[in-house]
């Protein structure tokens, strides 16, 4: 357990670092962003240290808790590309989104950053449907540990 | 060349109304096992895991419909004064989430172990 809290320590230190960060603070509200993105990190940790947990002690022969450590590794995943994504969102400047009459009718201009604005563009629509999939198995879990103990 | 973020927009919808149906479910099938397994360690971290990722899953499930929804009635003003708050209450959940399961691990591996 210690040395995972010293792992969130170091990342947070990370994390708070300002010189790093500068390339990201476009955002108005800098100092919750970094907060934010410090508990996409922590999430992440709490779901590797729970896989790891599954994995040395049951291991995965029985279902609930072979989907149960599916759910954490999707956890993991998207707080992975949540990161990312905020990281990458970061890195555009507000101009490159431009609005044709509603919010639905915005835009995202290639002008600039090409690989920048693709990679962010792509993850933004990929990160909500991963979000699904370890509510889905978090589900199938304890549906299979309710028809275990029916 | 432009690319329409009314795609990234509505796969975010999509995404955050089928997690909040499972979110519910989760929820539901926490409570009716509740009652087979009381008492164990096993449960407790069952049930409060559950409870945790259905908070999260809660809070930025409101939090992305207010913001969709807002932005649709071109009502930006207001979404602009909730937008940190919808923010923070989800960092919040991401803490919950962190501490219980920690909490919970811990238990978990020692029942696990015996």
């Amino acid at each position: 357990m210690r040395k995972y809290l010293s792992l969130v320590f170091l990342l947070a230190i990370i994390l708070f670092f300002p010189n790093d960060l500068s390339a990201a603070m476009q955002h108005p509200s800098t100092s919750g962003l970094i907060v934010h993105q410090a508990g996409h990190i922590m999430f992440l940790i709490a779901m590797l240290v729970l896989m790891i947990t599954i994995k040395k002690t049951v291991g995965l022969k029985i279902e609930g808790w072979k989907y149960l450590y599916y759910a954490a590794l999707y956890f993991a995943a998207w707080n992975g590309l949540g990161f990312f994504v905020h990281l990458l969102n970061g890195l555009i400047p507000a101009a490159a989104f431009t609005s044709q009459g509603g919010y639905w009718s915005t835009y995202l201009s290639l002008a600039d950053q090409g690989f920048v604005r693709i990679l962010f563009y792509l993850t933004k629509i990929v990160a909500p449907i991963l979000n699904i999939v370890p509510f889905y198995y978090l589900y199938k879990s304890l549906k299979s540990f309710k028809s275990i103990m029916d | 060349m432009k690319l329409p973020m009314a795609l990234a927009n509505l796969s975010d919808f999509i995404g955050v109304l089928i997690v909040l149906a499972l979110a519910f479910l989760i929820l539901k099938t926490a409570i009716s096992l509740k009652l087979k397994i009381k008492g164990t360690n096993i449960w407790y971290f069952l049930f409060f895991f559950t409870i945790a990722q259905f908070t999260f899953a809660i809070a930025r499930s409101m939090g992305h419909i207010l913001q969709h929804s807002l932005l649709t009635f071109n009502l930006k003003s207001i979404w602009k004064v909730l937008k940190p708050f919808s923010i923070e209450i989800n960092t919040i959940t991401f803490v919950v989430v962190f501490t219980i399961s920690l909490l919970m691990i811990k238990s978990l591996k020692s029942f696990l172990e015996d």
